[in-house]
């Protein structure tokens, strides 16, 4: 084998993809070095419409019933326990079919305000069904990352069986 | 060693459609595909967007050429060495416990497990027969 020869191959290889790569996203770069994508790749800072928020928050608009909360985890999950009231709106479900995250799917006004949970804050679902949400028209939601494990840890109400559906 | 031209092409065939079927499933959502490799919890953010801008199309170019047969051994090699990094990846994911869908083919992407590295591992089997063979595949 030529290393030599091997090394100027995969050279140009490298080459021929990363040009293209880079001149077709030069906004995409330029939104990464202003720090955009600091928190989430999915949503980057300033995304309209999209908030993150704390169990504090949570909490209040859970007392209030400001929100609707959208549970992003797997119906057997949900049905395990829930926050009281919550939709449940399955990511994989959604995914395959957006319908299901639609406003009129969950009998909402678009502009009512979402809280979108999955388990934790190392649960990225959440993050991913909101993108789903905003394509649905949605125009107000908020991440509580620290999601049903933190919810849990404070004594917050659950409610457990499934989904009115 | 296989010394056969048309399985030498059916395998080039195979895993550079493989590669790019998938890299242009990415291309058309680099974010997607960035936070795919971010949930797998090895890099940060940044290093998660650069890989989600530039491995697709090194996926793309390598498996372009691996199909049309030009610097057909160096695309091989490049494939296998990205095979084998994807298999101890997803080894390493699994080890750690951590359940994610391996991003491998933007939204129609599987879960990362057994079954996903037996399927890279067969891959890596074609990739490498190219590469380590020394006959030129009748296109």
């Amino acid at each position: 084998m030529d290393i030599k020869k091997t090394g100027k191959e995969l050279a140009a290889i490298v080459m021929i993809a990363f040009v293209p790569a880079v001149l077709l996203n030069l906004g995409l770069i330029r939104r990464q070095l202003r720090g955009d994508f600091d928190e989430s790749l999915l949503l980057p800072a300033g995304t309209p419409g999209v908030a993150f928020i704390g169990l504090a928050e949570a909490g209040d608009l859970f007392q209030s019933g400001g929100a609707l909360f959208v549970d992003s985890r797997p119906r057997d999950e949900y049905a395990e326990g829930h926050v009281p009231g919550a939709a449940g709106v399955p990511l994989k479900e959604a995914s395959e079919n957006t319908a299901l995250a639609t406003p009129d799917a969950l009998g909402v006004v678009p502009n009512r305000t979402l809280v979108v949970y999955c388990n934790d804050g190392d649960c990225q679902t959440s993050v991913l069904l909101t993108r789903i949400l905003r394509e649905a028209g949605f125009t107000d939601i908020k991440i509580f990352l620290g999601g049903w494990t933190e919810w849990r840890a404070a004594g917050f109400p659950a409610e457990v069986g499934s989904d009115k559906e | 060693m296989i010394r056969n031209r048309a399985v030498l092409l059916a395998f080039s065939l195979v895993v550079g459609g493989v590669f790019v079927w998938a890299a242009v499933l990415k291309i058309r959502d680099p974010l997607a595909f960035a936070q795919s490799v971010a949930n797998y919890k090895i890099v940060c953010n940044l290093v998660a967007f650069w890989i989600g801008l530039l491995l697709p199309w090194l996926e793309l170019a390598a498996g372009a050429f691996l199909i049309v047969g030009l610097w057909r051994r160096t695309s091989a090699l490049l494939l296998s060495a990205m095979l084998a990094g994807f298999i101890v990846l997803v080894a390493v994911t699994m080890i750690r416990g951590i359940d994610v869908d391996c991003g491998c083919f933007g939204s129609l992407s599987r879960k990362a497990d057994l079954g996903l590295i037996f399927q890279d591992a067969a891959l890596l089997f074609m990739s490498l027969t190219v590469f380590l063979s020394k006959a030129e595949p009748k296109a």
